[in-house]
C-alpha cells in the first residue's frame, strides 16, 4: 500500500485537474462513467437445508460486498479507479467471513499515435484464452487481472502488437511470481475483388507468456518434493513458458477458429498421480513436472436461417497457476472454453461440468433452425471424457420456440444429461448422475406494459441402487410466475420443491426420513434508467456455481438477498 | 525500423526461454532438538481428501519419532458420520478448537505449533496441502527447547476419574503470558472414512487416531504463568471423568493426555513444547 498511495494521490490528482481543466476549456470534456454494484444478504439460519455453522448465519447475520468504479478519458488518457469493500462477505470463500476494504483496481493509460501504454491492472486476453487471459468475474469473485504495465502498437490499420509484464492481482495484494507476455495478432483480407465474392478472411495471431516463481514459492515447492522418496522427486525450475498460435478463418458463412497451445514443464498438483508412501504404498496426488498442450477447434456455419457450429477441444496437463500450491479458482493465469451449453434455467442448470485442467478430451455440436418467424428449433450435444476415456459429462437439449404475434411466446424442450459428480463435485463412491428435465417457458403480453411469464420444469434423476435412494437430492419439481411492468417493475416468485428426496435430501432428526422440502424464492426487482434494486427472498438448495466452465460448489442459502447497480 | 523494434522484443521473450540452472532438492533432516511439536490435523470422517492428510501425518510420526504429538480434530466440516458408522468423533470441544484455528479454505488442513509460517497470509496458520506439512515440522524442530512438560495421570478405574498433574519447568528465560492446554484423545478406532481422494470410496474398517475427545483447559488455554525463569517449575491439576466405555469407545488402553504450552496470551500461540502420557 505504501506504493500504491503515491500512485492514487497522482490519479486524483491527475482526474481532478484534468476536470478542472475540461470545465474552463469548454472544450474536449472527456467522458467520465462509473458503475455502483453491490450485494448484501441477510443471513437466516435454517439447520435443515445445512445453512448454518457460518458466522454469517451463527452470529454476524449480515454480509456485503460492494463495488465503486470511476473512469475518465479525454485527449487519449485513460484513467480508472474502483474502490472494493467486503463486509462479513462469503463471496471469497461460500464457508467463512472475509472483511476488507481499499482500492481494488486502478489503472491509467494514454494513445500516443500508434502507442497505448498503460499501467495498473490491466484485464487482456490472449486467442480465446487458453495461455493467458486476465479477467473479472465478480458472482465467483475472480478478477486476476495484471498489476504491471502494456504496451500496445498498432503496426497499421491490421496488425498489432503488444507486450505487458507484472504480477497477478491477489484481492488487495498481488502474488509475488513475475510475467510478462507478447501477442502479435492481424487480419488479413482474401476476399475477390470480383463482384459477388464471397468474404474470405483470416485473423491470425500468436501469443507467448513467461512465468517466473519467485523465491518463496519455489521453496515451497522445494518443501514439498523433498518429503518425496526418490522415484517421486523432480527438479523444479523458476520459469515456465506457454505458446499459443491461433486463427479465425471466414469464407462467407463459415467460420473456423482453431488455436493450439503448449506450455513448458512445470510443477503443479495432480490429483490422480500416484505417490509412493515410506511403507512402500502408493495413493494419489503428489506434485508433478510436465508439459501440458490444449488443442481446440470450433467451425460455425450461418445462413439461410440454419446455425451450426462444431467444437473440439483435447486438454493434457494444462494447470497454469501463478503458484502451484493454490487451489480451486485461485491464482489461475489462463481460461480454458467449456465445451457444453451454458443453461439458464434452474433445473437445466443444476448440473454443469467445470472445465477440467488437466486430461479432458471433448466435443460439441449445436444446431439451430428458423423455420419461419414463429418457428425456431434447436439441438445441442456435448461429450466430455477424460483422456483416458472416462465418461465426465453428456448432455442432449432440445429447445423449440414458437412466437405466436406479439401477443405470446412459449418455449420448451427437454435435457438428457450425464454428469460425473465423483470428479466434478469430488463425492465418494457415487454413481454418475443422470437426469431427464423436461421444461416450458411461456410468456403472454398482457399490454404494452404488462407481461407475465412463467416456467415449469421437472427433473427426474436415477437411482442410486447401492445407497438404495435416488441420486444426489433426488427428483426436483420448479415453478416460476413473474410479473413486469415496464419500464420499472418486475415481481417473482418461484419454487423449487424436492418432490422425491435422494440420498443427499435432508433427514428428519425425529423420523429419520427423508425429507421433502420446499425451497421458495421471492423477488422484487425495480429498474430507473441505468440503475436496478432487487430484494428477494431466498431458500436454495447447496449447488454448482458455474460461469464459463470455472464452477465452485456453493452451500445451502436461507435469508435475503438486496442487490443495487448503477452505471453512470 | 518499426518492425524490427517488436522482433527484437519477441526474440528477447524467446531467449528468455533458454535453459536455467536446475533447483537442487535437499533431503530431510529429522536431527531435532528436544523440542516436541503439536501437529493439529483438521479432518472429517466425510472428508475424501482427509485420507492423504493422515497418510502425510503417519510420514511425519515415521520420519520424526518421539518428535511429534498429532491431535486429529473432527469439528463440524465434513466430519458427518457415514450411514454405517458406529461412532460420531464430533464434539463441541472439537468444534471449538476448529472455529478458532481459522481460516482455513478446506480439509485437509493442519497446524504445526500453531506457528504462523512466514509464507502465510496475516492471522493464517492453517497449512491446506498435506504434502507440505513434514518440511513445516522439519523447520520446527530446529527450535531450541525452551521449557519442559511432565504430564503425571492416575486413573480411578472405578469411579473412571483421572487425576492429571501437569508440570512445567522453564530452560531458557521466557517473557509473557504462559498458557496450558489439555487435550484428551483416543486413537484405535475402527468406523468408515470417506477415502474418495485416495479413490477408495469409503473405507468401511478404517483406523481412526488421535481423535480429539475433550478439552480441559480454556479454548484458548488456561493461565499458567506470567515469565518463566531456568528451573522454575509450575504444576496445574486436573481432574477428568471419563465417559462409559462405550459400543469399543472410551477404552482406557486407547486415551492419552496431551498437554502444550503456548505463549503470547490468550492468543492461538505459537506452542513452545508439547508432551504426551496414556491416562492410566
Amino acid at each position: 500500500m505504501k506504493l500504491i498511495n503515491p500512485i492514487l494521490l497522482a490519479l486524483v490528482f491527475l482526474l481532478f485537474g484534468t476536470l478542472v481543466v475540461a470545465q474552463e476549456a469548454q472544450q474536449d470534456k472527456g467522458s467520465f462513467t462509473g458503475g455502483f454494484q453491490n450485494s448484501s444478504n441477510f443471513f437466516i439460519r435454517d439447520s435443515l437445508i445445512g445453512a448454518f455453522d457460518i458466522p454469517q448465519y451463527d452470529y454476524q447475520h449480515f454480509g456485503a460486498q460492494s463495488w465503486l468504479d470511476l473512469g475518465y478519458t479525454r485527449s487519449g488518457f485513460d484513467i480508472g479507479v474502483r474502490f472494493d469493500v467486503f463486509n462479513n462477505s462469503n463471496l471469497r470463500n461460500p464457508n467463512q467471513s472475509y472483511t476488507a476494504n481499499g482500492i481494488g483496481r486502478w489503472h491509467i493509460g494514454k494513445s500516443l499515435d500508434k502507442f497505448d501504454i498503460r499501467a495498473g491492472y490491466i484485464y487482456d486476453q490472449i486467442g480465446s484464452g487458453i495461455i493467458y487471459r486476465a479477467y473479472e468475474e465478480r458472482a465467483l469473485l475472480i478478477d486476476n487481472a495484471l498489476k504491471g504495465v502494456r504496451l500496445t502498437y498498432k503496426i497499421n490499420d491490421n496488425w498489432n502488437a503488444r507486450v505487458f509484464a507484472g504480477q497477478q492481482r491477489n484481492l488487495f495484494t498481488n502474488y509475488e511470481p513475475n510475467m510478462r507476455g507478447a501477442v502479435l495478432e492481424g487480419y488479413v483480407d482474401l476476399t475477390s475483388k470480383e463482384e459477388g465474392s464471397k468474404l474470405f478472411t483470416l485473423a491470425p495471431g500468436i501469443g507467448l507468456i513467461g512465468k517466473t516463481l519467485d523465491d518463496r514459492t519455489m521453496s515451497s515447492i522445494v518443501d514439498i518434493v523433498k518429503t518425496y522418496l526418490d522415484e517421486d522427486r523432480f527438479k523444479p525450475t523458476h520459469n515456465t513458458y506457454a505458446g499459443s498460435i491461433y486463427n479465425t478463418l471466414t469464407f462467407g458463412p463459415i467460420s473456423f477458429y482453431t488455436e493450439a497451445a503448449i506450455k513448458t514443464a512445470e510443477a503443479f498438483n495432480d490429483p490422480l498421480a500416484l505417490k509412493t508412501n515410506r511403507d512402500g504404498s502408493t495413493s494419489p496426488g503428489k506434485m508433478v513436472r510436465e508439459a501440458g498442450s490444449v488443442y481446440y477447434g470450433s467451425l460455425s456455419y450461418a445462413g439461410n436461417g440454419l446455425g451450426v457450429t462444431l467444437e473440439a477441444k483435447r486438454t493434457e496437463n494444462f494447470e497454469f497457476r501463478v503458484d502451484p500450491n493454490l487451489q480451486l479458482i485461485e491464482g489461475l493465469i489462463n481460461f480454458i472454453p467449456p465445451m457444453n451449453r451454458q443453461n439458464t434455467y434452474r433445473l437445466t442448470a443444476r448440473y454443469s461440468p467445470a472445465t477440467q485442467l488437466l486430461s479432458e478430451q471433448a466435443y460439441q455440436a449445436d444446431v439451430k433452425y428458423r423455420w419461419n418467424k414463429k418457428l425456431t428449433t434447436s439441438a445441442n450435444f456435448s461429450y466430455i471424457t477424460d483422456l483416458d476415456g472416462n465418461k465426465l459429462f453428456q448432455e442432449t437439449y432440445t429447445e423449440i420456440i414458437y412466437k405466436h404475434s406479439r401477443k405470446w411466446q412459449i418455449k420448451g424442450g427437454l435435457q438428457l444429461l450425464d454428469y460425473n459428480q465423483e470428479i466434478y463435485e469430488q463425492k465418494t463412491g457415487v454413481p454418475i448422475v443422470e437426469t431427464v428435465t423436461p421444461y416450458v417457458d411461456f410468456l403472454y403480453k398482457i399490454s404494452r406494459k404488462k407481461s407475465i411469464r412463467t416456467e415449469f420444469q421437472f427433473l427426474a434423476i436415477g437411482d442410486d441402487e447401492k445407497a438404495g435412494f435416488k441420486q444426489d437430492y433426488g427428483d426436483w419439481l420448479f415453478g416460476l410466475v413473474e410479473f413486469s411492468v415496464a419500464p420499472h417493475w418486475s415481481f417473482g416468485i418461484s419454487d423449487m420443491y424436492n418432490i422425491t428426496p435422494g440420498k443427499l435430501s435432508p433427514t428428519d432428526p425425529d423420523s429419520g426420513e427423508k425429507l421433502a422440502l420446499h425451497y421458495p424464492r421471492i423477488d422484487i426487482y425495480y429498474t430507473y434508467k441505468s440503475n436496478r434494486f432487487s430484494l428477494s427472498y431466498i431458500k436454495q438448495v447447496e449447488g454448482i456455481v458455474c460461469n464459463g466452465g470455472i464452477c465452485r460448489l456453493e452451500p445451502a442459502f436461507s435469508g435475503f438477498n438486496f442487490t443495487a447497480s448503477s452505471s453512470f | 525500423m518499426k518492425y524490427q523494434f517488436f522482433a527484437l522484443i519477441v526474440v528477447s521473450f524467446l531467449l528468455g526461454a533458454c535453459t536455467e540452472t536446475m533447483v537442487m532438492i535437499p533431503e530431510i533432516t529429522n536431527e531435532c532438538t528436544e523440542k516436541v511439536i503439536l501437529v493439529e490435523e483438521l479432518t472429517g470422517v466425510s472428508c475424501p481428501n482427509c485420507p492423504k492428510g493422515t497418510e502425510a501425518v503417519e510420514d511425519i510420526l515415521a520420519l520424526f519419532p518421539g518428535t511429534v504429538i498429532v491431535v486429529g480434530v473432527h469439528g463440524d466440516f465434513l466430519c458427518e458420520p457415514k450411514s454405517d458408522s458406529k461412532y460420531d468423533f464430533r464434539s463441541e470441544p472439537a468444534k471449538a478448537v476448529e472455529d478458532f484455528l481459522q481460516p482455513w479454505l478446506g480439509k485437509p488442513a493442519a497446524t504445526v505449533d500453531r506457528f504462523p509460517f512466514v509464507d502465510l497470509p496475516d492471522g493464517e496458520i492453517a497449512l491446506i496441502n498435506p504434502n507440505s506439512w513434514l518440511s513445516r515440522v522439519e523447520q520446527r524442530c530446529q527450535t531450541p527447547q525452551a521449557l519442559d512438560i511432565q504430564i503425571d495421570s492416575n486413573y480411578d478405574e472405578e469411579s473412571r476419574q483421572a487425576t492429571i498433574t501437569v508440570t512445567t519447568t522453564g530452560m531458557v528465560p521466557i517473557e509473557g503470558e504462559l498458557r496450558m492446554n489439555l487435550f484428551i484423545t483416543e486413537s484405535h478406532l475402527i468406523d468408515p472414512q470417506d477415502a474418495g481422494g485416495l479413490g477408495q470410496g469409503i473405507i468401511s474398517d478404517y483406523e481412526h487416531n488421535h481423535v480429539l475427545k475433550d478439552m480441559l483447559s480454556e479454548l484458548t488455554g488456561d493461565f499458567l504463568v506470567n515469565n518463566l525463569s531456568i528451573d522454575q517449575s509450575v504444576t496445574k491439576t486436573y481432574t477428568y471423568e471419563m465417559p462409559a466405555e462405550s459400543n469399543g469407545e472410551w477404552l482406557l488402553d486407547n486415551m492419552e493426555v496431551v498437554a502444550f504450552i503456548t505463549e503470547g496470551g490468550q492468543t492461538r500461540g505459537p506452542v513452545l513444547h508439547a508432551a504426551i502420557t496414556h491416562m492410566d
